[in-house]
């Protein structure tokens, strides 16, 4: 499958998501923790975490609520972090759906953000075919 | 099986759900309904001829996923065992090598070396920001200045990094890492956690000028857990036939000469090769 797509088109396919995850991440008020954008990375989005809500609290709630598995915080970053993979197979639509599940995640388990984070994703992929 | 045959253990019930499950964690990942329907056959015999074609096919596509004409190794195990397997192949207890605190799985790599007994010099990082290029270079070359006597290697045989940091969603830059060693004209390996990003984020395994890639089948290669794969440079395959550790599951050597036939010195994970 990889040959059949070719790697230069994987690779430019997972830019591409990782961007919609982070312009999504952005909108809704929350920070991204990778805090060099020349380092940021294209198979996964880790988010902080607002100070006083629990991460794993709102990663049960998706889980219940949509039947969507979202990273764990690490280590230390238990709790205080979440993390969105945007690896594998994977397509627009998949991606959206993803981020359509974190930002109703985020109103049920109460955390304060903005909305329009999906819409920033779906705009930014409507208008993108390729990065 | 397993599950069938034993008393059933107490957990919450599960509501019944409809459609598909949102597997959206950085790895193990959705696996394509063509590759699990590839892999629901019958189990081949691992000795036979149609493994040996099976095989011969897949050596010859792996080195392009890692941009390597050299050697891939391909282990039954997870990419924990492929860690290990770089470090007992290449270095021996004592031996001083260079990690950075990327997060919390350069914290694992780096628990891993210290129970084989190498010296770790390790960088501490905030779990925000990748491998330090100008660090690299500025303890390569401190290495080498209080090494007197010692070969231009200095005492650091390895900088071992991770690629991509699953835990952060961090990428160090490896190109820069590469450079900022050859600025100091160190001759230590180095060692790239690739678990992450192989087959999903740019690598080049020779143009970079890395001497073992360390990655995994349940990440970009979209399998299921259960293959530890190590792309190995000429340079490291030299310290391998010069020392490293005792060894024999994790053997390059051994997995080499039976590769060369089409075969596995043991069991492999057949099924995952279809």
């Amino acid at each position: 499958m990889l040959r059949e797509q070719g790697l230069a088109a994987v690779f430019a396919r997972h830019a591409r998501h990782a961007e919609a995850t982070r312009r999504a991440v952005r909108a809704w008020g929350l920070e991204i923790l990778c805090a060099d954008p020349a380092e940021y990375s294209n198979v996964l989005t880790a988010v902080v975490m607002p100070a006083g809500h629990d991460a794993d609290t709102f990663r049960a709630a998706v889980l219940s609520r949509f039947d969507m598995s979202l990273g764990v915080g690490l280590a230390k970053l238990a709790g205080k972090a979440f993390r969105i993979g945007h690896v594998g197979d994977l397509n627009d639509l998949t991606l959206v759906g993803t981020l359509a599940g974190v930002e109703m995640g985020l109103t049920v388990a109460g955390v304060p953000h903005r909305p329009g984070g999906t819409q920033e994703a779906l705009t930014f992929l409507s208008g993108n075919s390729q990065l | 099986m397993l599950r069938a045959m034993q008393p059933a253990v107490k957990t919450p019930p599960v509501a019944p759900r409809s459609g598909r499950h949102f597997l959206q964690i950085p790895g193990p990942t959705n696996v394509p309904d063509r590759i699990l329907r590839a892999m629901d056959r019958p189990t081949i015999d691992h000795r036979g001829p149609e493994f040996a074609r099976l095989t011969a096919e897949i050596f010859a596509g792996i080195g392009q996923v890692f941009g390597t004409p050299g050697p891939v190794i391909i282990f039954p195990s997870s990419g924990t065992g492929a860690w290990e397997a770089a470090i007992v192949n290449t270095l021996k207890p004592g031996d001083r090598v260079l990690m950075f605190e990327t997060g919390h799985f350069a914290m694992l790599w780096k628990k891993l070396a210290e129970r084989f007994g190498l010296a770790v010099d390790f960088v501490a990082g905030d779990w925000r920001h990748g491998v330090d290029p100008e660090v690299v270079e500025s303890r390569l070359a401190e290495d080498r200045r209080s090494s007197p006597g010692a070969s231009a290697d200095g005492a650091i045989k390895a900088v071992m990094v991770v690629h991509n940091e699953t835990s952060t969603g961090v990428t160090s830059r490896i190109p820069l890492i590469r450079r900022a060693i050859d600025r100091a004209q160190h001759g230590a390996l180095l060692m790239v956690d690739v678990i992450s990003s192989l087959a999903s984020i740019d690598y080049r395994h020779a143009e970079w000028g890395v001497d073992v890639s360390v990655g995994c089948s349940q990440k970009g290669l979209m399998l299921p857990p259960g293959l530890g794969l190590n792309a190995i440079s000429d340079k490291a395959l030299a310290a391998a036939k010069q020392g490293g550790m005792p060894r024999s599951y994790w053997d390059w050597e051994d997995m080499r000469r039976n590769n060369a036939s089409g075969f596995f010195p043991y069991t492999p994970a057949t099924n995952l090769l279809y």
